[in-house]
């Protein structure tokens, strides 16, 4: 079930908030409960701390106590870090990025457009219900790696190929569409799918991406055109996957 | 026998004290393929010319570096550095056994060639190490090196030619002990004024370079001041009307005109309310950025994307204190980011660049995001050398942007595009990590 937090310190807007998502989840008759309504950001971390929750919250970012919806929104990502979180702000323009980085916040809804709110609280909820029911029965398969404060995802579909930095233990991994650079050994990579394969000391490639390869070039050309380089040692095992 | 393995150890010296010098590892097949090329010139070469048999073999170091690095002029500065080592050393070994052990010159080629040899490796390393230091120093200066590399590569390969000329006249007057020792003293003092020389110009240069950039943050600080002031004197305006405003209200209300005061609502106090939103407040939070240099740049870069008329925006919620990387090279990066952005902006229907400074637990990340014309290439094209979306000679932005991150043990850089939007995550760590991989289904 997905437990549904209110944190909103002005008590006329936080009934009305929580008006329409009760109201919602009766109507919808989703597998869904209210579990906190407060104005209080302690009361939302007592519940986590004492619960083992998937939740969706809704946090107002201008409390009025020392801490920010933000600071809260990042201290529920310790307890709760596949939940979804929405912020409600006044100040729609400046400060969605770092939602979004910060806390990987999935959306904010803005007070400035009065009548728009109830219809984003039903979009939110949707979305949050979707991406719950799609984790817990899901068949897709995301490649995922935690680097320092950072949880990186990406298909298994995209990934071209993964290749070392000149700096130690730095990874780079070329997908379609995204260059990311965590910090991890390509030995663990290799052992993570049966997709992937070292073809170099330096890289590691995803089989089911390889358009083909250039055997007296050591090269391997991907779908997207992008070259992945190859060693002699590595090039007959990569003879043997291209072959089938 | 003895010939070959001194030989050997002398080629040693020379392949590996190159890697030592550009601070960087070469493959092992490289390093070999460099060893036996150069061993094979040598022993081919040394009954027939001698000593001069060296700069054949330097040709073929400087071949072999230029393959790895893709640059001449570093090839040929790392490749020759070595040898006027080896020569120095070579020189100051003989002299030391001839002051020392009382050794003559004709003694240390027959009995002891291998220790002589071994000790000239040891030295030549040494200096190596000492010679990365200085060298490091200035690669890591790139517009220094890039000015001033040609000047170097000038300086060293004279330096080697002086030497080996020399050291052909010694080899015409069958190398005698005095000559052997004149020799050394003039190569030692020669040297050691060379490495002074050098250490002082690398010092003159970079309190020019860090003044000039003093210099630039000084202007930039300074445009940011102004903005600040017509933030400034906007509010004071605002502050004078409004008082008139509240008047002109008062006045309709105690009428009763609820149609003027309608109309003069929507002409008058909406458009206020829109200026609360103009360009000059998007930069407001650039006061939480507590380190100049960075909000110099971000200043002076998203202004100029104002004129350009992008929407600018940027978010700094929590104050910056700190970014645990030189601020030089975190000013070019941003710089880099943020002309890239711009750049591919103007030429969107609704231009925006969006840019964030955000704290996390052990990091501080930079994101930088601008909308992108729906036909943007490949991504991995987007990074290559010389590649850009407007025509050669360009396109240096990005390829570098990688080079320095690359070159940094704690910056992590993330590129996507995703829904219409080109996102560029700059992340700064506190200290170097390493953690696990893990997989979900």
């Amino acid at each position: 079930m997905l437990e549904v937090f209110i944190c909103e310190d002005d008590p006329q807007q936080r009934s009305q908030i929580t008006k329409y998502v009760s109201d919602y989840i009766m109507i919808e008759n989703l597998d869904m409960k209210i579990v906190v309504s407060t104005g209080n950001s302690e009361d939302v971390i007592d519940y986590l701390r004492n619960n083992q929750v998937t939740g969706l919250y809704f946090l107002d970012v201008d409390l009025k106590e020392d801490k920010s919806g933000i600071a809260l929104g990042a201290e529920i990502r310790q307890y709760d870090n596949q939940g979804a979180i929405v912020f409600i702000t006044t100040h729609s323009e400046l400060t969605y990025l770092t939602f979004t980085y910060k806390v990987e916040a999935m959306d904010y809804i803005t007070k400035d457009k009065f009548t728009d709110i109830q219809k984003r609280i039903i979009d939110c909820i949707d979305t949050a219900n979707q991406r719950y029911l799609m984790n817990k029965h899901s068949n897709r398969k995301v490649f995922q790696t935690k680097s320092g404060d950072k949880m990186i995802g990406v298909d298994y579909s995209d990934i071209l190929f993964f290749e070392t930095s000149s700096q130690l233990h730095k990874i780079i991994l070329h997908a379609t569409n995204r260059q990311v650079e965590f910090y991890g050994k390509l030995k663990d990579i290799l052992e993570m799918d049966s997709r992937f394969y070292r073809c170099h000391n330096s890289y590691v490639v995803n089989k089911d991406n390889i358009a083909e390869v250039d055997m007296s070039k050591r090269e391997i050309r991907m779908t997207n055109g992008q070259i992945c380089y190859a060693s002699s040692r590595f090039l007959k095992g990569l003879k043997d996957i291209v072959q089938h | 026998m003895i010939t070959f393995i001194a030989s050997l150890i002398q080629m040693a010296t020379f392949c590996f004290s190159i890697p030592i010098l550009m601070k960087r590892r070469i493959g092992l097949g490289l390093s070999l393929i460099m060893l036996a090329g150069s061993l094979t010139i040598g022993l081919a070469l040394l009954p027939l010319m001698g000593a001069m048999s060296s700069l054949v073999i330097l040709v073929f170091l400087i071949g072999c570096v230029y393959y790895m690095s893709r640059r001449w002029l570093l090839s040929i500065i790392v490749a020759v550095i070595p040898m006027i080592l080896v020569v120095v050393s070579d020189y100051v070994i003989a002299l030391f056994a001839q002051q020392v052990f009382d050794l003559s010159n004709a003694d240390m080629q027959d009995k002891y060639l291998v220790s002589g040899v071994t000790g000239i490796m040891l030295l030549t390393f040494a200096l190596s190490y000492l010679g990365r230091y200085l060298f490091g120093t200035m690669r890591d200066h790139e517009p220094f090196f890039r000015r001033y590399g040609a000047l170097l590569t000038a300086m060293v390969i004279i330096t080697l030619l002086i030497f080996y000329l020399n050291i052909w006249i010694g080899q015409q007057q069958g190398f005698s002990n005095e000559n052997i020792r004149a020799n050394s003293i003039l190569f030692l003092f020669y040297f050691i004024l060379l490495v002074v020389v050098c250490v002082v110009l690398i010092r003159i240069m970079m309190k020019e370079t860090n003044l000039q950039n003093k210099q630039v943050q000084y202007e930039r600080l300074t445009e940011y001041t102004e903005n600040l002031e017509q933030l400034y004197m906007d509010m004071q305006k605002f502050r004078h009307d409004y008082i008139n405003i509240l008047l002109t209200m008062s006045e309709y209300i105690r009428s009763g005109d609820m149609e003027r005061l309608e109309r003069y609502f929507n002409d008058r106090i909406m458009p206020i309310s829109q200026g609360m939103q103009s360009n000059n407040y998007k930069l407001g939070t650039l006061h939480n950025v507590k380190l100049q240099e960075l909000k110099g740049i971000l200043s002076s870069k998203l202004i100029k994307a104002q004129e350009l008329k992008i929407d600018a925006v940027i978010e700094v919620v929590e104050p910056i204190e700190q970014v645990s990387m030189d601020s030089v090279q975190l000013c070019r990066c941003v710089g880099i980011l943020l002309d890239n952005a711009i750049e591919e902006a103007v030429h969107c229907e609704t231009p925006s660049v969006r840019v964030a400074v955000i704290k996390r637990d052990q990091s501080v990340l930079i994101a930088v995001t601008n909308s992108c014309r729906s036909d943007t290439p490949e991504l991995y094209r987007i990074f290559e050398r010389g590649f850009s979306t407007k025509g050669t000679n360009r396109g240096l932005g990005l390829s570098n942007l990688k080079e320095i991150v690359a070159k940094s043990e704690s910056t992590t850089l993330d590129t996507q595009i995703l829904n219409g939007e080109f996102i560029q995550l700059l992340e700064v760590y506190g200290s170097p990590v390493t953690t696990k991989s893990r997989m979900t289904g």
